[in-house]
């Protein structure tokens, strides 16, 4: 009787201490926040990062931004020895490939040693951001990187380092980009030095995510948004809902296409072109890193149906002259370059949108292409062999 | 004897009791401000539009 009477006093205290407001519970509330706030601080840092990043901080399985962030650091940290290739660009470079693994065993074929890929193509990756990538490789990198650069990413202005900055998908900080945020008439961002707190625009969205993910692992990166057309084919539901989401598309391009003039899109070209010179001489600063550019592949029926929605009615012009002056560029400043619809057997049946490839057998031309491509630049350049 | 025991035993409950309270209050007053700072920031995680 005395025990339980005993058990029933403990048990009654311990929720009066449980629940009633007081000087310890406010204390120790204080210092656990605090605490919990100073060593996320300390253990996240940009080493934790590349080797924890994805798995903890990833939203999802198609968070490709978390994953190229990773990886980057990764190569800049040296975990990968021997050459590289780095993919940068949107998602019609990221889409393109059949697999990073079909890529390397093509380059192990065509050069008889191994490469590591690093997929680094991201969904609409802006060009500051492929220069804050390429930065964080390092000048230790050593390989080709090759850019994917399409004519949404080069007539998209330019002066968007602020923006990037401001809601970064990225991270890392990137000195070009903190650079150009000045140059660009954004406010000087202060750095820390504490890798959580200089990138809290990264990680603030994802608290939620990061505690779900200490419990509940985040699917493996998906670079494919539809894994195999010619599977969904079967499936005429799920291929309705797929040409529901590209006229979706579709008419989102052409809003866009139509927001400016032809003439301004002309201007905005030339912007672009700038951008990529800046791209040019990071690349130069590192020795052993050979630079290429890609023209991302494009369905060139969807070119015209788009097209019949544009106001001007001149995207097919526009392209044309796009292709024009990629090619000049590349040949003006002996950057070698690959058009992915001239130099693999795809044709409309082969993308599930305007841009993105979406059979396997469309992917394995592309990714032979790449690798073809990719060996013919390491072999033509005296690209330092690891 | 047995109320000083039974004294320091429900001490020691209440002082478990506060604990842990401050410690879940902790807990949910971290996410309180990191919330705060991320409406402040207007910070969202990116979401592809397909485009």
């Amino acid at each position: 009787m005395g025990s339980a009477t005993g058990k029933h006093s403990m048990k009654k205290t311990f929720i009066d201490g449980l629940t009633r407001p007081g000087l310890l519970a406010f204390t120790v509330a204080l210092t656990t926040a605090t605490s919990i706030l100073v060593a996320l601080s300390i253990i996240v840092d940009e080493e934790f990062f590349s080797r924890r990043g994805y798995e903890l901080f990833a939203a999802d399985g198609h968070d490709d931004w978390t994953h190229a962030s990773q990886r980057a650091l990764q190569v800049r940290s040296g975990k990968y020895s021997g050459n590289g290739l780095t993919l940068l660009g949107s998602s019609a470079t990221r889409e393109m490939l059949s697999s990073p693994e079909d890529l390397e065993a093509d380059l192990q074929s065509a050069l008889g040693r191994p490469v590591k890929v690093h997929q680094l193509a991201t969904a609409n990756q802006m060009l500051w951001e492929s220069a804050g990538l390429l930065e964080m490789l390092g000048k230790d990198y050593s390989g080709v990187v090759m850019i994917g650069v399409g004519l949404r990413t080069l007539v998209t202005p330019q002066d968007n380092a602020p923006e990037i900055c401001t809601k970064p998908r990225l991270a890392f900080r990137s000195p070009i980009l903190d650079a150009k945020v000045v140059e660009q008439g954004g406010s000087a961002r202060v750095r820390t030095g504490i890798y959580l707190v200089d990138n809290r625009e990264y990680f603030l969205p994802r608290r939620h995510r990061f505690l779900r993910n200490l419990f509940i692992k985040p699917d493996p990166i998906q670079f494919h948004e539809v894994a195999d057309l010619e599977k969904l084919g079967q499936d005429k539901a799920a291929l309705d809902e797929l040409h529901t989401e590209v006229a979706r598309r579709q008419e989102l391009l052409a809003e866009l296409y139509s927001s400016y003039s032809f003439e301004e899109g002309l201007h905005r070209l030339e912007d672009g072109f700038a951008t990529l010179d800046a791209l040019r001489a990071l690349a130069d600063a590192m020795p052993n890193c050979r630079l290429v550019f890609l023209r991302p592949p494009f369905n060139p029926d969807a070119l015209q149906k788009i097209n019949e929605k544009v106001t001007h009615g001149r995207l097919v012009e526009l392209y044309k002259i796009y292709t024009e002056k990629f090619a000049d560029y590349c040949a003006l400043h002996g950057v070698p370059h690959l058009s992915v619809n001239d130099s693999s057997p795809i044709d409309s049946a082969d993308f599930y949108d305007h841009c993105h490839l979406g059979t396997r057998s469309g992917r394995r031309a592309a990714t032979r292409a790449i690798a073809t491509f990719t060996a013919d630049t390491l072999q033509a350049r005296k690209v330092a062999v690891h | 004897m047995k109320d000083m025991q039974q004294q320091r035993k429900d001490f020691y409950a209440r002082l478990v009791g506060a604990l842990l309270q401050g410690l879940l209050l902790g807990i949910l007053l971290c996410f309180a401000i990191l919330g705060l700072l991320a409406a402040s920031s207007g910070a969202r995680i990116f979401r592809y539009q397909g485009f």
